[in-house]
Order: C-alpha cells, then structure tokens, then sequence
C-alpha cells in the first residue's frame, strides 16, 4: 500500500512541487497519474522511491514510513518497487538478457536463481526470442518491455513508471498497458504516470489527476 | 540465494574495469610501483644502517695503546687507573700477540703477508674499553688522555655519527617521500577508479533504483583498487629485489667495509611494507572516488 498524508515537497530552490497532497493505493490497484507538465507527478513518483524527502506529511510505501526511514534501509523499500522510465535506461553495452540479470545479481541474487528467473521474465514480456540483442538493436517498444523486465524480475510489490510511452508509438503504447494490466492481475499494483489521456480512457482504470501539487480528480474509467 | 557479498560478480566488475582503461590502469599501476620502489629503497639504506651500526663490533669502545716500554707492573696500574674513571665500564687487556693473531684471522687467506711478523711485533699492547654512556665521550677520552702510559687512543665515533646522522636523513626523507608518493598514488588510482566509475554510471544508477546496497556498489571498485596495488606490489616487490641482489652482489665481492643484510632477512619486511601501502592505497583509491555517487 502506498499512502501520501497532506505531503509538502518544497525543493531547496523554494519549488513547491506538493501541496498538502494526500492519495491512497491500495495493493493490486492499477491507477494512471495524470496532470499536467510540471504537475508535480514525477516528483511523486521520487517520493516513492525515496530519492527525494519530503518537507512535511507522512508517506508510507510498502510498510516503510519514508520519513522515518534510515538511509541504509532505502534499498529495502528499493527492492519492493520496480521502476520504468521514459527513456528506458538500458545499459547500452550489455544485451537484453544481461540488462535482466545485472537486476538480480546487484542485489545478490545467485547465478542458479538467475538463470531461472530472467528466461520466465523475457518469456513474460515477449521477449524470449530477443534475449541475446543489444539495446540498440530493439524497437522502443521491445526496450521498454526490456526496461519492464528488468523492473519485474525482482518481483516487486509495485510497478512505477514514469511516462512509459513517451518514447514509443500508439500501437506499440497500448501494447505496453496490456502488459502492464497483465502483470497486474498477477497482484502487482501498477502506478502508471502518463499525459496520454487516451490510454486512461482504453484502460478504463482508476485516474488521479494532479495540478499545482494537488490532486484535482480521483475517479474511475476514461 | 541472495547475499551481500559477491566475490565472483565484484571480481570479475574489477577486472572489466581494469582492462576498460587499460592505459589509465597501467599508468596507475607504474605510478604506485615507482613509489614502492623508492619507498622501499628507502626502507631498504635505512634497515643497512642500523645493521652497520650493530654490526661495528663494539661501537662505544675505545682502544688504548700502551707504551711499549711500561713494565708489567705499569700495565696493571694503567688497569686500576681506568677503573677509577666513572663512565668506564670494562676493560679488556688484548696482548699484542693477540691483536696479531685476530689481525690475521680479520684477513682471512691474506693472512699470510703477515708470515715472520711474530718476532717482531709492532702492535703494542692495548686495553679496550667500553663506556657506560656515550653522550660523555669527550670527557672520558680526555680523563683516559690523562693516564701516563698511554701513547694512542682510537675510537670509531666519528664514523658510528655519521651512520646514525644518516640514518636519520634517510629517515626523514623516508617519510616525506611517503606521504608525497602516497598522496601521488592516491591521485592516480581514485583517477583511474573515477574513470571505470564514469563509464559504469548507468549501471550504478540502476544497481540503486533496484536496491543494491551502498556497499555491493562499493566492493567492485575497492577491489579494482586493490587489484591495482595488489599487482603494483607485486612488480615493485620484484624490481626491488633485482636492485638489491645486484648491489649486494657489488658490495660483497668487492668487500667494501659496509656490510649488508642478505634479501632472505629483509624481503619479509619489504614484502610486508609493499602489500599494506598498495593495498591500503588501492582500496582507499575505490572508496574515495565512489564516494559521491553514493549519497541516497
Ligand atoms: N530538482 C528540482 N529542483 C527544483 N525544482 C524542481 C526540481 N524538479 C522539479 N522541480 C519543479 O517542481 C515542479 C514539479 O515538477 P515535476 O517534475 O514533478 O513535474 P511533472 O508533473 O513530472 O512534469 P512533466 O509532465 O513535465 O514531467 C515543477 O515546477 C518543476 O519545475
Ligand atoms: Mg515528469
């Protein structure tokens, strides 16, 4: 579960970016955040993932209270979220079954798990036959699947992405919310952030729409 | 299953990054090596002097040539004369007889040029003596001066000064070099780290959005570092030794009067000094330049 209580995020340049902005996911939900630019989404979405701090409320992700939460512990919450970006952040000189694996090795995982784990994972994404390619030789669609993998295969509680179509085409967007709303009804909670309103209304799922660091607009469908 | 220590995965990171700037790492690796072997030659005239040093027998005795023409009854009383004196702490009588034959024995084969001399023997009789304290050096070989029957005194301590005098230069530079040359190396190594560091940036970047801890990002370049000093030791160690055999080889054969330590008695201890400083300087190379891709 995922809960923002009045949260203030002020950057040290004086940007209020939250204003006394307070949301709820629950585990299992799929929920798209939608706002305009400079919104406050992506900041949000660094709150999570406690690459920022915030100046005042409470957050809570996954039974870690983020304000509380010492440093060395951050990679704990980490492990419970998996992460996708706009730009995919593939590493460029490993292939897409290295890119999978570095995920699960940097956090200790042994080679026997691995080898188990990425086959099952690229399987999953529709990746299987495209294991052995570098980044630079995929579509943006297949390295954003790539880059899903990659934050699917540690098993998080909750995918977070930020503008995961950004980069990629319509046809090849809905087939990334597909995806998304697979991985889903697996259990996991899907934060999607996104300015497409048309993928909101093909997936019919809860929207939380922001402006000026507030949430304007919580409902369901499109 | 999951483990915050990886051996293999850290090693083989190290290694990549190595052979990733091979230029840079051979640099660093020349560098650290250069300064090991200053810094161990070093070490190297220093252990030598103070060898030298305990090596002279005797360093604070003082030799005490009688006057040929003294009775045995004179020799007796230049003894008791020589108790008296306060900074005296034994006294030895070498007969001349004696100090011929541990001449002859001092020169080994050479010995023999000294053939026939047993008749005629122009080494005098002599005490030796040593002194309690050789901070009081000039007054004692001035109240010795004093006793009749004493036609010659000789002493070592000029030369056992400028041992220690240069000992202490040595030291000194020793030292400075070793912070100098160690503040060089680390330059070089956290450069050559920081480099690996640039190219892998990405990865770290993502090795933190999945929940690698700040150590497991740590080790691969700790132990790039330490590879680095590991290997720079290794060189060093070798080169050193070359050096060493090579001027012992000198210095024995051409039997100067120094003597040195064989390789076998200081090898350990270079051994030693070469693997702390490589690899303290390695690994603190990797930490330092991590350093600032680690705030959360
Ligand atoms: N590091 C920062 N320092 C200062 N101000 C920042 C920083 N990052 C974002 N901001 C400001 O905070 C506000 C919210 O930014 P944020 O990136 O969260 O917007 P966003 O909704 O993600 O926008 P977009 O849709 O363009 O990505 C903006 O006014 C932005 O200028
Ligand atoms: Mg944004």
């Amino acid at each position: 579960m995922i809960e923002f209580q009045n949260v203030t995020m002020k950057y040290p340049n004086g940007t209020k970016a939250l204003n006394d902005f307070s949301l709820t996911i629950e585990d299992g939900e799929f929920v798209f955040i939608i706002g305009q630019s400079g919104a406050g989404k992506t900041t949000l979405s660094k709150l999570i993932t406690r690459e920022e701090k915030c100046s005042s409320g409470v957050i809570r992700v996954n039974n870690f209270n983020l304000s509380r939460l010492r440093d060395r512990d951050v990679p704990r919450l980490r492990r419970t979220l998996g992460v996708v970006f706009q730009d995919f952040r593939l590493i460029e000189n490993k292939t897409v079954y290295e890119n999978v694996a570095f995920a699960m090795k940097v956090i200790g995982a042994s080679d026997r798990i691995v080898r188990k784990r990425v086959p099952y994972i690229l399987n999953l994404v529709d990746l299987a036959d495209k294991a052995r390619r570098f980044p630079r030789e995929l579509s943006g669609g297949e390295q954003q699947r790539a880059a899903i993998a990659r934050a699917l295969v540690n098993n998080p509680r909750v995918i977070l992405a930020d503008e995961p179509t950004g980069n990629v085409d319509p046809k090849m967007s809905l087939e990334i919310m597909e995806l998304f709303r697979r991985i889903n009804e697996q259990g996991t909670t899907v934060i999607v952030i996104t300015h497409e309103h048309a993928l909101v209304r093909y997936m019919k799922k809860r929207y939380v729409e922001i402006s000026h660091g507030c949430v304007i607009n919580d409902r369901v469908g499109g | 299953m999951f483990r915050n220590f990886r051996l293999g995965f850290f090693l083989r990171q190290a290694v990549e990054g190595i052979f990733r700037n091979g230029m840079m790492s051979l640099a660093s690796v020349a560098v650290l090596c250069s300064c090991l072997v200053l810094m161990g030659s070093f070490s190297l005239v220093s252990y030598n002097i103070t060898y030298n040093i305990n090596a002279i027998q005797s360093v604070n005795e003082i030799v005490l040539f009688l006057d040929p023409e003294l009775t045995d009854d004179d020799i007796t009383e230049v003894a008791s004369s020589l108790r008296k004196i306060e900074n005296v702490q034994a006294v030895t009588f070498v007969s001349k007889d004696e100090a011929l034959r541990q001449y002859r024995e001092s020169l080994g084969e050479d010995g023999a040029i000294l053939d026939g001399l047993e008749d005629d023997n122009p080494i005098k009789h002599s005490y030796h003596i040593t002194l309690k304290d050789m901070k009081l050096f000039d007054q004692t070989v001035y109240s010795v001066g004093q006793i009749d029957g004493i036609v010659k005194v000789r002493d070592r301590r000029d030369f056992v000064q400028s041992l220690t005098q240069t000992q202490n230069i040595v030291g000194l530079i020793c030292t400075w070099f070793l912070v100098i040359l160690g503040t060089v190396s680390l330059f070089i190594v956290a450069n050559t780290i920081k480099l690996t560091i640039n190219a892998r940036r990405h990865e770290i970047e993502i090795m933190r959005y999945v929940g690698a801890t700040n150590w497991f990002i740590r080790w691969p370049f700790v132990i790039e570092g330490v590879l680095l000093g590991a290997f720079a030791a290794l060189v060093a160690f070798s080169i050193e030794w070359y050096i060493y055999i090579y001027i012992f080889d000198k210095v024995v054969n051409q039997g100067e009067i120094l003597q040195l330590l064989p390789w076998d008695r200081v090898a350990a201890s270079i051994g030693w000094i070469f693997g702390g400083i490589s690899i303290a300087l390695g690994s603190l190379g990797g930490l330092i330049s991590i350093r600032k891709y680690l705030k959360a």
